[in-house]
């Protein structure tokens, strides 16, 4: 019987196969056109240069095809490729600023800078990328983001698992209603919690560090990970504490000893959401961070999306970089997760 | 390019001695109470010291609510070990203490802040005197002007039931999509002996990864009429399906509803929008999940129900649906909740509320009282939504507590607990 | 909790941050929210001036526009934020209301500033911005290869953009961002309306108006009637259209003015927008610029350097650089006067573009009426009401927005500090 349960049929797993392809297609559309906008030098969104398409009848299947590629293909990227850059125009440039710094007036205090800044490069199609790190503080903020987000979620992680421990093996008064406030916490809409957490992050003299950030933020990602820990926490059976008990063994170390051991896969998960959580944390960061020095990633790819003077090719290669390793951490657990999800059986 | 790389190490060192600090003053305040709890004049000292503690706050310029908060504080924890606590539950409460302080400072305290907020009216006028002198004036009688004016209409016509129901639309139309499609999915990559899978599944996560921001703005700029992708591969592929068929042109997409449209200008093409983009970024969650509580499920399950007879659907609807269940309506209601409060992608959708039409509550909220610098009536607004969503969670946790599946769990335990469970639960199996 | 938490802290910074800080060096925070090539020149300004006056430190931030408002909104009342802003005119409105930038009356006398530039920050009597520049106006952008002579009138303007327009093509005679009340405040005053009437102390919007009414329906017969322009485009759609030569005429303001430069080159024409043939009177845009706001709580020698500073950028040197680099048109009617700046060709054009523009009220009321006037517009261009109707909706939701705003213990907007 299993036999038959197994085998699929050719024309079966083709079905299977189209709709996943579709449905890939549809996931990463946008995804390459991001990709694509990231190599153009026109800071629009829109591809400028799609013509007009031929009237049925008169359209061939290469158009149509042309048609379809031409919106997420980098352009710009491909006749890159095709065709490599002139060296000839870049030399010529510098010689031509040579020559100018000589002729202003020496009493113009603004001479020399003008002269440091004239110096104008050609626009290739990694222009939008080299601007990043060149142009703009774009390695400080990764830099800023990932110690803010991974202090942040280590702190949080440390005290949502203690909590959760509490939550899971101890009975206290009011352990109902604490419960029911983390979960309610999870519904307080974002904009509500600005002012106040602002006023408290600055009485504790934390305003515009670091530090108040990391604070703000492991607070923020508290209950989620506290009901994601709890929730494993049960699943372990407290046979095996009680037995490390018996022996002389403390609450404390039987939490570290052996209990946090055991729970690798959840404590990951939980920090892998946290992570997440904080690295692309707009609001608080915005609220609470003012030197541009210290700005995470979030608020400095605003900066380039302002309404009148959007750069979406620097805002499309700067996603671009970002999403990197998030997209690297998250296929990396992934893997972890999923052979985590799949030995086993329903016994829970 | 330069890093900066010494200050944060700096302030990292910093905020560890910091905590530490906080850690050591909370363990031994904690210490001090329990030693303390059973002494006779223990509650009357715990009153002083809140009282104390208050006023001087006060009068080095907080507000009253900051006061009286400090003052609550204290005599809150006196009661609690004298009437509750009474010198047991150490270990736990050792345990639970940093993370507690945490929450009081910055949930519970900005909570009460805005609550108390809700009932005043601070708006540009007053700001700075709230802020510099802790006053500000109530908001009409008995301060509830600001809950009053949440509901009363607007002169756009958008007024507050309009949006709400429009709310409820967006959320279960999203919820619908997201269960729907991911569960689909999940079904399809669960497909045994399919080549490919760990590719496959990994593109379909991808809309996951990508920041919601970025996603939204590229779907905004694809969704315009004129220079937008989504218009001009409606007409294109709308024009390769079609033929001509006795002199007429016959366009069978068109008929479903595949046609071009001004996506901004038209409410409801602007909500489908919206909901188009919601859509794309939540299903891989909800895959994710679906994938995870599938993969738990032994095929031995279904070889036995295929050798007593069970047709592949009843297997689905017998099996492998109330297999899911445990994982997928917590999942769902997280999913319902997010939805439900999802600011960027409509506020972006709309441009930054340019766009009418397609507002929800949070969008709504953030446009009628943020460009305004309403502060008193924003917090008024957000508790309503706030109470709404409570009603909301505590009405599912009784129609589920009534049905077999979710047994002998309190509502508000039940609401905890749940939430834990879209991830934990496909995890069981390793730990146990 | 709080007073627990405080000493350890300052234990705490005490032993790790005292050797770092900077010795006797006054430092004033300077935030702007313009676009990076103009930062770039705002950063040449501090560092020649840090050169002058080496005793003085000033910390460039840049925010987005929106951002900028809120951020020192709030983080000014607690002491925080920047001592000086630098921003359009109409933040004066909200800051000076809030009450968090202080008068500059003194800061301005004996400067020769062009008198409307001061107009435009001045509520209840006082100036509350420092000018240094002016623009923000509408201009109409064509390409040189395809128009010979910026149209004079709407009416030469409408026939050749009807002869361009193409839709099958997605080529259109006229693009701008036309549902922006900004642009659409070119029409209204070009029909003798404007949003906001001011009589003293009271403000109030007007939108329901004949007027408007009638500018209303031009604009909509721009789409319906004319065909000219897309049924729907924005910001960007509209730029983009200008620069892949899909659009004969293109309106938008002076901020693109460098950025066009550099894709046209010597092909850019600009022109003041036409005059409307039914009324004889021009488009007049709105005009804005550039001001320096001060903290209201900056004061000794964190106001003196900050006056050292601005005394420095509305100097002679400055000033010309913000015609000569930035293109803009100068505050000061010195450097007006400069023959460098008559030389300038691009700025001579924008200067000429800007003579019908009239001053952006200052008032945060205006907040009110760019609100309701978007809802108006929306509804009339989607059609989904008629534009007798839309006005009547635009008023209402403007007054209903005014009266949230008004709200609160004293009547008039801006407190006497």
């Amino acid at each position: 019987m299993s036999s038959t349960l197994m085998k699929t049929s050719l024309s079966r797993s083709l079905v299977v196969h189209i709709l996943l392809s579709v449905a890939c297609i549809v996931a990463t559309f946008p995804i390459f056109r991001v990709i694509a906008i990231s190599f153009r030098n026109t800071d629009t969104v829109s591809a400028s240069s799609q013509t007009s398409f031929p009237a049925p009848g008169q359209a061939s299947f290469d158009d149509y095809i042309h048609f379809y590629t031409d919106a997420i293909l980098p352009k710009e990227l491909l006749t890159a490729l095709k065709a490599p850059a002139k060296p000839t125009a870049q030399l010529a440039t510098p010689k031509t600023d040579e020559a100018a710094p000589a002729a202003p007036k020496s009493d113009d205090p603004f001479a020399e800078l003008d002269a440091a800044s004239e110096q104008k490069s050609e626009r290739t199609w990694y222009s939008n990328y080299t601007d990043l790190f060149t142009k703009h503080l774009f390695l400080q903020w990764i830099y800023n983001s990932l110690i803010i987000s991974l202090s942040a979620s280590l702190i949080g992680i440390i005290l949502a698992a203690t909590a959760a421990y509490a939550f899971s093996r101890f009975e206290f008064p009011g352990k109902k209603l604490a419960s029911g406030f983390l979960f309610m916490s999870q519904m307080i809409p974002g904009p509500l919690m600005i002012i106040p957490v602002y006023l408290v992050i600055k009485s504790l003299n934390l305003g515009n560090t670091y530090a108040g950030l990391v604070v703000a933020m492991s607070v923020t990602i508290l209950p989620f990970s506290i009901m994601v820990l709890k929730g494993y926490f049960d699943t372990v059976p407290k046979s095996l504490e009680e037995a490390a008990r018996v022996d002389g063994c403390t609450a404390a170390s039987a939490f570290f000893r052996i209990l946090l051991p055991l729970s690798t896969p959840a404590l990951a998960i939980a920090f892998l959401f946290a992570f997440t959580n904080a690295w692309s944390e707009f609001l608080l960061a915005s609220t609470l961070i003012d030197n541009v020095e210290l700005r995470p990633w979030t608020l400095g790819l605003m900066e380039f999306s302002g309404s009148y003077d959007a750069r979406w090719g620097l805002f499309a290669a700067g996603s671009v970089v970002i999403a990197l390793p998030t997209m690297s951490l998250f296929l990396y657990s992934s893997k972890y997760v999923i052979s985590g999800l799949t030995v086993g059986g329903v016994k829970g | 390019m330069h890093v900066n790389i010494t200050p944060a190490l700096i302030e990292l060192c910093k905020l560890s001695g910091i905590l530490l600090l906080i850690l050591g003053l909370a363990y031994g305040y904690l210490w001090l109470n329990y030693k303390l709890w059973s002494f006779r004049l223990y509650l009357l000292c715990k009153i002083m010291l809140g009282v104390s503690l208050g006023l001087t706050l006060k009068s080095a310029g907080s507000s009253w609510l900051t006061a009286g908060f400090a003052i609550c504080i204290p005599i809150l924890v006196g009661c609690y070990f004298r009437f509750f606590l009474k010198g047991r539950y150490h270990t736990a409460s050792y345990f639970l203490a940093p993370a507690v302080m945490g929450i009081v400072l910055l949930f519970l305290y900005p909570l009460c802040y805005e609550f108390y907020l809700s009932f005043h009216d601070l708006n540009l006028n007053t700001f700075s005197g709230w802020i510099q002198e802790g006053k500000a004036p109530l908001a009409g009688a008995f301060g509830l002007e600001n809950y009053v004016e949440v509901f009363q209409n607007r002169a756009t016509g958008q007024s507050f039931f309009i949006v709400f129901l429009r709310t409820i639309l967006w959320t279960a139309i999203n919820l619908f999509f997201h269960v729907g499609l991911g569960l689909g999915l999940a079904l399809l990559l669960n497909t045994p002996n399919l080549k490919g899978r760990a590719l496959y599944r990994t593109i379909l996560t991808l809309p996951w990864v990508v920041p919601q921001v970025i996603a939204v703005l590229v779907w905004r700029a694809d969704f315009n009429e004129s220079v937008g992708f989504i218009n001009q591969f409606i007409q294109v592929t709308n024009q390769l399906c079609s033929f001509e068929f006795a002199g007429q042109t016959i366009a069978p997409l068109t008929w479903i509803g595949f046609q071009t449209q001004s996506w901004f200008l038209n409410p409801n093409a602007l909500f489908a929008a919206a909901c188009i983009v919601n859509i794309w970024l939540g299903v891989p969650f909800m895959m994710i999940n679906a994938l995870g509580a599938l993969q738990s499920i032994p095929q031995s399950v279904y070889e036995a129900a295929a050798i007593d007879g069970a047709k592949p659907f009843q297997r689905f609807l017998h099996i492998t649906l109330p297999l899911l269940k445990p994982v997928m309506v917590p999942a769902a209601m997280l999913g319902a909740i997010w939805t439900f409060n999802n600011l960027n992608v409509i506020f972006l959708m709309t441009d930054g509320g340019r766009y009418e039409g397609a507002d929800i509550l949070v969008t709504d909220l953030f446009k009628q009282s943020f460009t305004y610098y309403r502060y008193g009536f924003a917090a008024a607004y957000s508790f309503v939504i706030f109470a709404i969503l409570c009603l909301f969670t505590f009405l599912q946790s009784r129609v589920g507590k009534e049905k077999p599946a979710a047994k002998k769990r309190p509502p508000l335990a039940d609401g905890a607990k749940s939430s834990g469970v879209p991830l934990s639960t496909p995890l069981r199996s390793t730990g146990a | 909790m709080k007073m627990k938490l405080h000493s350890p802290y300052f234990l705490c910074l005490a032993l790790s941050t005292a050797p770092l800080q900077a010795a006797d060096k006054v430092q004033i925070n300077f935030w702007e929210q313009d676009p990076p090539a103009v930062a770039a020149e705002i950063d040449k300004w501090i560092t020649v001036f840090q050169k002058q006056n080496p005793q003085i430190q000033v910390i460039r931030q840049h925010y987005e526009n929106e951002e900028l408002r809120t951020k020192f909104l709030r983080s000014s009342v607690t002491g925080d934020g920047a001592d000086i802003v630098y921003g359009p005119n109409d933040v004066a409105g909200v800051f000076a209301t809030a009450g968090v930038i202080q008068s500059v009356d003194k800061l301005i006398a004996g400067k020769g500033f062009n008198p409307a530039s001061l107009e435009m920050t001045k509520i209840d009597g006082n100036v509350w911005g420092v000018p240094l520049s002016e623009g923000s106006h509408l201009m109409l952008y064509y390409n040189k290869d395809l128009v010979k002579k910026a149209p004079e009138d709407t009416k030469a303007m409408l026939s050749e953009a009807k002869a361009f327009t193409d839709a099958k093509q997605g080529k259109y005679g006229l693009a701008f961002f036309q549902s922006e009340p900004y642009w659409f405040a070119a029409f209204q005053a070009a029909f003798g309306g404007a949003p906001l009437t001011v009589k003293g102390k009271v403000t109030k919007v007007t939108i329901d108006t004949p007027e408007t009414q009638k500018a209303l329906q031009f604009l909509v017969d721009l789409k319906d009637k004319d065909k000219v322009i897309p049924a729907e485009c924005n910001y960007d759609c509209a730029k983009n259209l200008f620069l892949s030569g899909k659009t004969l005429f293109h309106i938008n303001g002076d901020w693109e003015l460098n950025a066009y430069k550099e894709k046209f080159g010597d092909k850019l024409g600009i022109a003041a927008l036409p005059i409307v043939s039914e009324t004889g009177k021009p488009l007049a845009p709105m005009m804005g610029g550039r001001f320096l706001f001060l903290n209201a709580g900056t004061k000794g020698e964190k106001l003196e350097a900050s006056r050292k500073f601005v005394d420095f950028v509305t100097g002679k040197m400055v000033q010309l650089r913000i015609a000569n680099q930035l293109n803009s048109i100068p505050a000061t009617l010195e450097a007006r006067q400069d023959p460098s700046v008559k030389a300038n060709a691009l700025l001579s054009a924008a200067i000429d573009a800007s003579r019908n523009a009239k001053p952006m009220p200052p008032q945060v009321e205006m907040r009110s009426a760019w609100d309701g006037m978007r809802i108006m517009i929306q509804r009339a261009m989607s059609g989904k009401e008629t534009v007798a109707v839309a006005i009547k909706t635009g008023q209402k939701a403007a007054d209903e927005s005014m009266r949230a705003l008004q709200k609160g213990p004293e009547a008039s907007p801006a407190k006497a500090k």
